[in-house]
C-alpha cells in the first residue's frame, strides 16, 4: 500500500513564521525586539539563510515539504519546531534510540556531571577529589575518542 | 538472488489471507523511516551521491541474514510494468516506482520484509503480516533496525528523534497500518461515523482503492498521524486498539444486517456470484465491488472458508499492472476488462453456488416443504 499522504505543509510558511514568533514575543513583552524581526539561536532571521550541509534553503522546504539533509534540522530547528506541534503528538521524541548514540548521550551526560563535580571540587579547594574526577574525564573523552573512530 | 519471475510466482502467505483471522483485517504493516547523517536526502541529493549512498546502503542491506538470497535490484533494471507490479503488491510504493537510477528495492524470500532504498529518504524497512499483527511486524523490523544501526550512521537528533525528509515522520519514523475489509459498516451507511470517530484520535483512514471517500472493494487503511512525542510501543498499542475496536463494529453490523435484512444481503452475495462467475467483460471497479461481497459471503458461510483466500488473491491479480504481466504485452482498458473477466471466471469456476443459511435459519416455519 502506497503511504499515506501526510500533512500539508503549505502554511509552513517562514514570513507567517516570523509574523507568528513577532506576535508572541510582543504578547510575552520583551520590548527590546525592534530591528529586522526575531533572530535565531546564531542570531539568523527566521526563515532566511541556507543549510551549510546542503545549500537547502527554507524556501525550498515550502516548495518540496521536504529537506535537504540531516544537518537541515540543525540549521532550520527553530522554523521547524515551530510547525512540529500540529502536527505531532509533542515535539520531543521519546522512542526508540541507535544503541551508538543512546552510549554517546549517556556519556555526553556523564562528562557533563563529572566536570560539574570538578568545578566544585576546585571552588571547595579540594584538589585531590579535583584530580580525580579529572582522570575520570580525560579517560571518559579518549573512550568517546576511540569509539566514534570506529 | 531471487528472479522477477520467482518473485511473482510464489506471493507472499499476507497476500492471500493466511491468518486465520484475516476476514476483517486482511493484513498489518510497519514501516521505518531511516536516513544516513550529513548525506543528503535522496530528493535533495545529486545522482552521484544518491548512487554513491545507494552502493553502501544496498551492502549493508543484502548483507543481513534476513535478506538471504533476497530479490535485489535497481528500480532503473525493472520495466515499467515490473515496477507497477511490486507497487500492487505493495512491495514498493508509486513515489519508488516513478524513481529510476540511484534507487533499489529489497525483498527478502517470503516477501514479509521488503527495503526501499532512496525512496522519499535514504531507507525505509517496510515488514507486512497477514491479520492482526502489529506487534510481530514491529519485532521483525526492530530485528532488522538494530542491526543496520551498527553498521551505518543513522540521522538522529536527541531532541527530534529519528531525522527524515519530511517533518511529518520525524521521531519514531514509524508508520504502523492496517488493512480493512469493511462491507458491514459500508452497507449499513456506519462507515461515516467510524472514520470520523478514528480520525478524532488522530489516526488516518483512508480507501485503499478509488478515488477521494468513495472507497471500492470495501477496503481501508487504518494509520498514525504522528509520529513524534510518543514511543513506538504507544502507537503500535493505541493504533491496535483502535482496529479492534473497528473490527468489533464491523462484526456486528454483519450480524445486524443478517438480523435486520436477509433478503438484501443475500441478493447482494448471490448477484455478485452471478455476476463474476459469468461476465464476459468486467472493469475494475465492477469486479473490486463484487468480489467484496463473495469476500463478505465467504465469511457468512455462503462459500467453503477457502473462498477468502481466492478472493485476496484475485483482488491482486485483476489489477492492471498484474493483468499486463500475465498477458506478457501491453494492454488496452478494454483488453484488460475481457483478461480480467476470463481469469475471474476460470478462477470462480468450481466455487459452488451459495448456501444461503441464514434465511432458513431466522424463519424455519417460513420455508416451504420440499
Amino acid at each position: 500500500m502506497t503511504d499515506p499522504s501526510g500533512f500539508l505543509l503549505g502554511d509552513m510558511d517562514p514570513n507567517k513564521l516570523s509574523a507568528k514568533a513577532a506576535s508572541a514575543a510582543e504578547a510575552s513583552d520583551v520590548g527590546k525586539l525592534s530591528l529586522g524581526g526575531p533572530m535565531g539561536a546564531a542570531g539568523r532571521q527566521l526563515g532566511t539563510g541556507t543549510c551549510p550541509g546542503c545549500g537547502f534553503a527554507f524556501d525550498d522546504l515550502k516548495k518540496t515539504g521536504r529537506l535537504g539533509c540531516s544537518q537541515c534540522y540543525q540549521f532550520f530547528r527553530e522554523e521547524i519546531k515551530h510547525n512540529l506541534g500540529g502536527m505531532h503528538k509533542d515535539t520531543c521524541h521519546v522512542g526508540r534510540v541507535p544503541a551508538g548514540m543512546m552510549e554517546a548521550f549517556q556519556n555526553k551526560q556523564k562528562i557533563d556531571q563529572l566536570q560539574q563535580e570538578m568545578n566544585g571540587a576546585i571552588a571547595n579547594e579540594d584538589y585531590e577529589k579535583a584530580a580525580a574526577l579529572r582522570d575520570q574525564l580525560q579517560k571518559l573523552s579518549d573512550e568517546n575518542a576511540a569509539s566514534s573512530e570506529q | 538472488m531471487m528472479r522477477f519471475s520467482t518473485l511473482l510466482k510464489h506471493p507472499a502467505d499476507w497476500m492471500t489471507g493466511a491468518d486465520s483471522d484475516s476476514a476483517v483485517v486482511l493484513t498489518s504493516r510497519i514501516r521505518l523511516a531511516r536516513n544516513v547523517s550529513d548525506t543528503p536526502f535522496p530528493g535533495w541529493a545529486r545522482k552521484q551521491e544518491r548512487i554513491e549512498i545507494l552502493s553502501d546502503l544496498r551492502a549493508a542491506i543484502e548483507e543481513l541474514p534476513e535478506m538471504k538470497a533476497a530479490f535485489s535490484h535497481q528500480l532503473s533494471e525493472l520495466s515499467s510494468v515490473q515496477k507497477q507490479v511490486l507497487v500492487e503488491r505493495h512491495l514498493i510504493s508509486r513515489e519508488q516506482a516513478a524513481r529510476s537510477e540511484g534507487s533499489a528495492a529489497v525483498v527478502n524470500r517470503t516477501q514479509t520484509l521488503s527495503v526501499m532504498i532512496n525512496e522519499e529518504d535514504h531507507l525505509r524497512l517496510q515488514s507486512i503480516r497477514s491479520g492482526l499483527h502489529l506487534q510481530e511486524a514491529y519485532e521483525l523490523i526492530t530485528k532488522v533496525d538494530e542491526q543496520l544501526e551498527k553498521k551505518l550512521t543513522y540521522a538522529f537528533d536527541q531532541e527530534l528523534g529519528y531525522l527524515t525528509a519530511c517533518p511529518t515522520n520525524v521521531g519514531t519514523g514509524l508508520r504502523a497500518s492496517a488493512m480493512l475489509h469493511l462491507p458491514g459498516l459500508v452497507i449499513s451507511d456506519h462507515i461515516g461515523q467510524v472514520i470520523q470517530a478514528v480520525g478524532k484520535l488522530g489516526l488516518a483512514v483512508r480507501g485503499i482503492f478509488g478515488e477521494g471517500t468513495e472507497s471500492l472493494g470495501h477496503l481501508f487503511q487504518i494509520s498514525n498521524q504522528s509520529t513524534l512525542g510518543e514511543s513506538e510501543q504507544d502507537i503500535i498499542s493505541r493504533l491496535e486498539r483502535v482496529i479492534r475496536k473497528v473490527r468489533d463494529h464491523e462484526r456486528n453490523a454483519r450480524l445486524k444486517l443478517v438480523e435486520d435484512d436477509p433478503q438484501m444481503i443475500a441478493d447482494k452475495i448471490a448477484r455478485a456470484y452471478g455476476l463474476l462467475r459469468y461476465a464476459y467483460v468486467i472493469d475494475s471497479k465492477e469486479a473490486l465491488t463484487h468480489l467484496s461481497l463473495v469476500r463478505l459471503g465467504a465469511d457468512m458461510g455462503c462459500f467453503p472458508k477457502e473462498t477468502l483466500q481466492l478472493c485476496d488473491s484475485l483482488l491482486m491479480d485483476i489489477e492492471p499492472a498484474h493483468l499486463q504481466h500475465h498477458a506478457k504485452r501491453k494492454l488496452s482498458p478494454e483488453e484488460r476488462d475481457t483478461l480480467r473477466a476470463e481469469i475471474i471466471r476460470s478462477r470462480l469456476q468450481s466455487l459452488p453456488t451459495p448456501v444461503i443459511s441464514f434465511i432458513n435459519h431466522t424463519n424455519p416455519e417460513d420455508t416451504p416443504p420440499a
